[in-house]
C-alpha cells in the first residue's frame, strides 16, 4: 500500500480520535511532507467541522411527556388484536380435534407424496449451469438462424467483459479509495465469463469464427487474471493486469469488432470470417 | 452508563415491569434522534422508535443478561429506519417531497424555540437546511454510517458491530460519505471559510 493511501486510510480514526500514537506519528509526518494529503485532510476536516454545526431539531417537551402514554396505548392495542387473534386460533384447533382419524392419515399420505416428488426432481433431474440456463433461453428466445445466434452470443458476452476490463483501466488508485472497485464482484463475475468462454470458444471454432474466437481467448486470459486477484489492496496485481489490458489492445479490439459486426448487420451477412494470418494468442 | 443498563437488563430479566418503562426514559430520545438523522423524517422518526421499544416489550422473555443493551437497541433502530427507507423509496412521486418536507418541519421547530432571532436565524437555519439536505443526497448506507459515527458518537468498532460488516467497510463508507457532503457542501464551504491549521 502506498505512503498515501495509507495516510488516507488513517483519516476517519484520526477524525474520531481512535489513532493510535505511532499511527498518530505516521500521520503527522506524512502530511507535513506531502502537499495532496494535506490539503484532502483539510477539505474533510472543514466538512466535518461544517457539519457539526448541525442543530438536531428537537420535538416540544409536551412531545416526550407524553410519549410513554403513546407508546402503552400502543402496546395495548396490540395485546387485544393478539388476544382476538389466539381466539381464533383455538377455534380452529378445536375443530381440527373434531375431526375423524381417517382424515389425519389421508393428509399426511398425500402430503408425503407431494414431498417425495420434489425431492425426487430436485436429486435426480439434471443439473444445468446458469450459463447453459442463458444459452438455451437465448436460443429459445431468438428463433434465428444458428450463426446469427452465435454472433449475438458473442457480442454479448464481449460487451459484459468490456464492463469487467472498463471498471478496472478506468480505476485510479491515487484518487479513489480502494473499495470502489468492488473487487469481489468483479471477481465473481470474471470467473462466471471464464467458463462461458470456453463453450463460446469451441463454437466459434466450429463455425470457424476465427477473429471472435482469439478475441474471446484473450478476454478468457485477462478475465482468469481478474478472477485469481487476491484484494483491492494488492495495487501492483492490479495494475499487473490492467497493464496486459492495454498491452494487448483489447479495448481497442473490442471496439473494432464491434465496428465490423455492425457494418455486417447493415450489408445483411453474417457469413463466416476470412481466416485471420494473426498468430493465436496463449 | 454500562453499569446502569447491566442493573436494567437484571429487573428486566427477573419479570421487573417498571423496568422496561425506564429503559424508555433512558433510551427514547436516543432513538428517536437515530431514526430521524437517518430517516430525516419526525413523523417516520417516532413511529420507527415506538416499533423499537415494541419489539423490545415483545422479546422481553428472551431477552440475554450478556447482552449490551445500547448495541441491541441501535441496531433495532437502524434497522427499522432501513425499512422505513425502503418503504418510502418504493413510493417515488411522494418521497420526491421528503426533502421540502425536512426543510419544513426544521424552519418549524427553529423558529419555535426559546431566543429566536430572526436575522440571526436566517443563517443559521440556511446552515441547517443545507446540511440537510446533504445529508439526504448521500446513500443510505453511507448516511447511517455518518450518523452513527459523527451525531451519535460511536466508535467504529461499535458501528461496525451494529451494521454487522467489517471495520475496514465502515471507514470506506465513512470516507465515501465525507467526500460526497463535501461535493453537495462545497458552494457553502467557500462561503463560509474556515482555516483549519493542522496541528
Amino acid at each position: 500500500m502506498s505512503k498515501c493511501k495509507k495516510c488516507r486510510s488513517l483519516f476517519p480514526e484520526y477524525f474520531y480520535g481512535e489513532l493510535d500514537p505511532p499511527k498518530k506519528k505516521f500521520l503527522d509526518e506524512h502530511l507535513s511532507a506531502c502537499e495532496k494529503c494535506k490539503s484532502q485532510f483539510a477539505e474533510m476536516e472543514t466538512v466535518l467541522r461544517f457539519t457539526r454545526k448541525r442543530i438536531r431539531p428537537e420535538p416540544p417537551e409536551e412531545f416526550w411527556d407524553s410519549y410513554e402514554e403513546r407508546l402503552e396505548r400502543r402496546i395495548e392495542t396490540e395485546e387485544a388484536s393478539t388476544v382476538g387473534r389466539e381466539s381464533l386460533w383455538r377455534s380452529l384447533g378445536r375443530r381440527f380435534y373434531a375431526a375423524p382419524k381417517w382424515t389425519y392419515q389421508a393428509a399426511a399420505a398425500v402430503a408425503l407424496i407431494v414431498i417425495g416428488v420434489f425431492i425426487g426432481r430436485a436429486l435426480f433431474s439434471p443439473r444445468i449451469t446458469g450459463v447453459q440456463l442463458a444459452s438455451q433461453r437465448l436460443e429459445l428466445t431468438t428463433p434465428q438462424q444458428p450463426e446469427t445466434t452465435l454472433i449475438h452470443r458473442s457480442q454479448d458476452y464481449i460487451e459484459r467483459s468490456k464492463l469487467i476490463l472498463l471498471a478496472l483501466v478506468n480505476f485510479d488508485p491515487s484518487t479513489e479509495d480502494p473499495y470502489a472497485l468492488n473487487l469481489p464482484y468483479q471477481k465473481q463475475v470474471s470467473k462466471a465469463l471464464v467458463e462461458e468462454a470456453g463453450i463460446l470458444k469451441k463454437e466459434l471454432a466450429e463455425s470457424d469464427q476465427e477473429r471472435l474466437e482469439n478475441l474471446v481467448a484473450s478476454l478468457e486470459i485477462i478475465l482468469l487474471q481478474i478472477a485469481n486477484l487476491e484484494s483491492e489492496s494488492d495495487l501492483d496485481a492490479i495494475s499487473f493486469v490492467r497493464d496486459g489490458i492495454e498491452k494487448r489492445g483489447i479495448i481497442m479490439e473490442i471496439n473494432l469488432t464491434d465496428l465490423r459486426l455492425f457494418m455486417n448487420r447493415a450489408k445483411g451477412s453474417v457469413s463466416p470470417e476470412q481466416p485471420s494470418h494473426k498468430p493465436k494468442t496463449t | 452508563m454500562a453499569q446502569n443498563d447491566q442493573i436494567l437488563i437484571d429487573r428486566l430479566c427477573s419479570g421487573d415491569q417498571t423496568a422496561f418503562y425506564d429503559l424508555v426514559g433512558r433510551y427514547k430520545k436516543k432513538i428517536y434522534h437515530l431514526a430521524y438523522d437517518i430517516t430525516g423524517d419526525h413523523h417516520e422518526a417516532e413511529d420507527i422508535s415506538q416499533e423499537v421499544f415494541m419489539k423490545v416489550y415483545r422479546a422481553l422473555k428472551t431477552f440475554r443478561r450478556d447482552a449490551k443493551m445500547s448495541s441491541w437497541l441501535h441496531q433495532i433502530t437502524v434497522n427499522a429506519s432501513i425499512d422505513s427507507l425502503r418503504r418510502k423509496s418504493a413510493k417515488p412521486a411522494k418521497s420526491m417531497g421528503k426533502f421540502d418536507n425536512v426543510v419544513a418541519q426544521e424552519n418549524i421547530i427553529a423558529s419555535s424555540t426559546q431566543n429566536y432571532d430572526p436575522v440571526q436565524s436566517t443563517e443559521s437555519i440556511q446552515i441547517q437546511n443545507r446540511i440537510s439536505l446533504a445529508l439526504q443526497k448521500i446513500s443510505p448506507k453511507e448516511r447511517i454510517v455518518f450518523v452513527l459515527c459523527h451525531y451519535n458518537g460511536l466508535k467504529l468498532n461499535e458501528t461496525a458491530e451494529i451494521l454487522n460488516v467489517t471495520i475496514g467497510t465502515v471507514k470506506s463508507l465513512l470516507f465515501r460519505a465525507i467526500r460526497k457532503l463535501r461535493k453537495e457542501l462545497s458552494p457553502f464551504l467557500n462561503d463560509y471559510r474556515m482555516e483549519i491549521p493542522h496541528e
